[in-house]
């Protein structure tokens, strides 16, 4: 069955080329072996439980983005009075299934280091019936110092907002730690998480090419042009996920 | 009034801002439409049958020299002086104090970096030429239409040569003159040979390897500034393209021949006005214009637009300028290419290549017309380096080219958004699969993860303005540097209102159509 935010999944990937975690708070981390299902990162193992070691690098550079579904969302911002500390309620509107607010400070990008050894490693694993050929192997992922993420699952639902904050309302981030959000109230099917810290909202993966675990076969000769170092892993695309 | 319009092609901007001037000074000029054949013989046409010559020098800067400028503008003022022609000389204010000597007296000063401050001072200098040519008399060449001379050195080889020009000629509609063999003891003195020159609309001379006759012929038309195509027989040419003084060095006959027939061709076309131009659009508009190369491609340049993966028929890794400067990088790291893994040593690969591309000075510019709806022209990277010029895909395609020369997995993006399209080179890391999806997304997620690393392939060639998404405070020099040019095509897949049109991954192309 397919995901009911796939919208959402596919919006985030179109965006930032990665898989948007669901639900947004589940914990993924580099190295972990699992399935989709229903646009869910199923977790069944990982390297660590395999005895594969996984290095692991982080990005220096950082990022905050704001997204919004193209269809299907309407905020409004409502300022209280012209006080030092303003309060204000934003009020977020869906009127589709997916649809969603994205909004994330100090993104990371953490990536699997030594994929080539960790590959050969997963090879060795499967042979002692350890992996799993239909798994796949989280290898990068996005952390969020803060991340507000705001889904609907129904056709119409909203949620309102309410805000302390010395800034005007219009301009911040709805991730912004300056920035106290707390929810005022939910209308219909809505998943949240309102400023969460340390998330890892985004993630990719790659699972072993089929032909390493087919029936032995020698490899076709391919001709000039074709890499004999070819890669043992290939990247399952978004529609895996959302047809999951 | 008809004045020749010299200008360095690439240099929109500051030609738009003189167009400009001389739209305001209503003088209107004359220019040769940039194309890919070099003729000194029609330039010397129009210097004896233009009534003034307008010059702007801007500066091309090298490595070594600052101050350094097109030696193509360089020869065709020398031209102008030569036929005596009134001239009018903008030279950028650092080209002048590295060449004074160079540029007579007379040369009116640019600073391309604050010129309009100086358009009060400029349009005079326009302002006083108008009237100087207002008021001079000029004589204009007297010769007979149609009428071409040869001359030709000794040697069998070169009178077979002699036969054949003169069958070009005359298909042409030229009578022709041949004048073959010694003429011993008249030299400079000969009185008859100088008429048949200075009568004749075109002469042609095919030299030979010892000083002849023929080479005193040439001497008294270059002194006369008369139309003159030279053919010098060389027998360790490498190619039949003419140099800056318009010599063509050949070797094979037939090279040269065809050669010779672009000449004339080029000889025979006309001008164009860029300041009516300027008049009926935008002095922008016409700069660009004039300054987009009209070049001869042939079917294996024409790319259906529609045709993402045909592009890979526009990757030439064997042609010898990639091999030269893929060979240049080898040398450089002192290791196999091929065997070079990792994001460090692809990343080490690529930003060597593109300083190398860089270095070459190539112009930008847009896509000439091809005539056919959906249809464009793609240079090889043999044709970029004789054009010096690139446009987009030319570059992305000459990237890709090298790319895979050096054992890398080049690619080629094309994305698209409102009212325009843009080419991207780039590679995809050795050890990271080909994507089966190669949307948008898939892209955004391998150049995040730098799995893919892509690059702003026009950032290695010169261009005055920005063409993708760089700033115009990135360009130094017109040029990009290499972490600028990624980080610009990250800004360009990374924008709001961009769709991917194609995605060519070249290894996994060639290994797909393989199987």
């Amino acid at each position: 069955m397919a995901s009911p935010v796939r919208l959402y999944q596919q919006e985030m990937h179109d965006n930032l080329g990665f898989f948007p975690t669901w639900l947004p708070g589940d914990r993924i981390e580099i190295g972990d072996a699992g399935v989709l299902e229903r646009g869910r990162f199923r977790r069944m193992a990982s390297l660590a439980e395999l005895g594969i070691a996984c290095e692991v690098d982080t990005s220096a550079a950082e990022q905050s983005v704001q997204y919004t579904s193209t269809q299907g969302t309407r905020i409004a911002a409502t300022s209280g009075a012209a006080a030092a500390l303003a309060r204000a309620e934003i009020t977020v509107e869906f009127s589709r299934e997916g649809a969603f607010v994205f909004h994330a400070t100090r993104l990371h990008l953490r990536h699997l280091q030594n994929r080539t050894a960790v590959g050969d490693e997963i090879v060795k694993a499967y042979k002692k019936a350890k992996w799993d050929k239909e798994w796949l192997l989280v290898e990068a992922l996005h952390t969020a110092e803060r991340a507000t993420i705001i889904v609907s699952e129904d056709t119409s639902a909203g949620l309102v907002l309410a805000a302390s904050t010395q800034v005007p309302i219009a301009s911040i981030s709805l991730a912004d730690p300056k920035v106290n959000l707390t929810v005022a109230s939910t209308r219909g099917k809505v998943v949240h998480i309102i400023g969460g810290k340390g998330l890892h909202p985004l993630y990719s993966c790659l699972r072993l090419k089929d032909p390493l675990f087919g029936a032995p076969s020698v490899r076709p000769v391919l001709g000039l042009g074709v890499h004999g170092d070819e890669p043992a892993f290939s990247r399952p695309g978004i529609n895996e996920l959302l047809n999951s | 009034m008809q004045v020749y319009f010299s200008n360095s092609y690439r240099d929109f901007a500051i030609n738009a801002y003189f167009l400009e001037r001389f739209v305001e000074e209503e003088i209107s000029l004359y220019a040769d439409q940039k194309t890919d054949v070099w003729s000194v013989a029609k330039l010397e046409r129009y210097m004896s049958e233009m009534t003034g010559f307008v010059s702007v020098i801007p500066r091309r800067e090298t490595e070594k020299d600052p101050g350094a400028y097109s030696p193509y503008i360089g020869y065709e003022l020398n031209l102008a002086r030569r036929a005596r022609v009134p001239r009018l000389l903008f030279v950028d204010e650092l080209v002048l104090k590295h060449h004074q000597l160079d540029f007579p007296e007379d040369a009116v000063p640019f600073r391309p970096e604050t010129h309009d401050s100086d358009k009060i001072y400029h349009s005079k200098a326009i302002r006083n030429f108008g009237r100087e040519l207002e008021t001079a008399y000029r004589r204009t060449r007297v010769f007979v239409s149609k009428e071409a001379t040869v001359v030709t050195g000794e040697g069998k080889h070169l009178l077979a040569a002699a036969q054949d020009v003169a069958e070009i000629l005359r298909r042409e509609r030229y009578a022709v003159a041949l004048l073959t063999g010694r003429r011993p003891g008249r030299g400079l003195d000969d009185i008859r040979l100088l008429e048949a020159l200075r009568r004749a609309e075109l002469c042609v001379f095919l030299l030979g390897d010892r000083i002849s006759d023929a080479h005193i012929a040439l001497a008294m038309a270059h002194a006369d500034c008369i139309p003159s195509v030279r053919l010098q027989f060389d027998a360790r040419a490498t190619d039949s393209n003419p140099s800056i003084s318009g010599v063509i060095r050949w070797r094979a006959p037939a090279d040269m021949l065809s050669e010779f027939a672009k000449q004339v061709a080029s000889y025979e076309k006309g001008l164009v006005r860029p300041v009516d131009m300027a008049r009926e659009s935008s002095p922008t508009d016409a700069a660009r214009s004039v300054g987009t190369m009209e070049w001869g491609a042939r079917d294996e340049n024409k790319w259906s637009v529609e045709d993402g993966p045909a592009l890979i028929r526009h990757v030439h890794p064997n042609f010898t300028f990639v091999r030269d400067e893929v060979d240049r990088v080898r040398a450089q790291l002192d290791k196999a290419l091929g065997r070079v893994d990792g994001r460090e040593g692809s990343m080490e690969i690529c930003n060597l290549l593109y300083d190398g591309v860089r270095r070459h000075r190539f112009g930008y510019e847009t896509e000439q017309r091809t005539g056919t709806m959906g249809v464009q022209s793609i240079r090889t990277p043999q044709q970029i380096a004789t054009h010096k010029t690139a446009t987009c895909i030319d570059a992305a395609c000459l990237f890709a080219s090298m790319l895979e020369a050096a054992g890398q997995n080049p690619l080629i993006v094309v994305v698209a958004g409102p009212e325009f399209a843009h080419a991207l080179a780039g590679y995809r890391v050795r050890g990271e699969p080909a994507w089966d999806n190669r949307s948008i997304g898939d892209l955004r997620g391998a150049v995040a993860r730098r799995d893919a690393v892509l690059f702003e392939a026009t950032g290695a060639v010169e261009a005055d303005a920005p063409v993708g998404a760089e700033t115009a405070g990135e360009r130094h020099g017109k040029l990009l540097a290499f972490m600028d040019a990624i980080e610009a095509a990250r800004r360009m897949l990374t924008g709001s209102d961009v769709n991917l049109k194609h995605f060519v991954d070249v290894r996994a192309l060639r290994g797909s159509n393989s199987r």
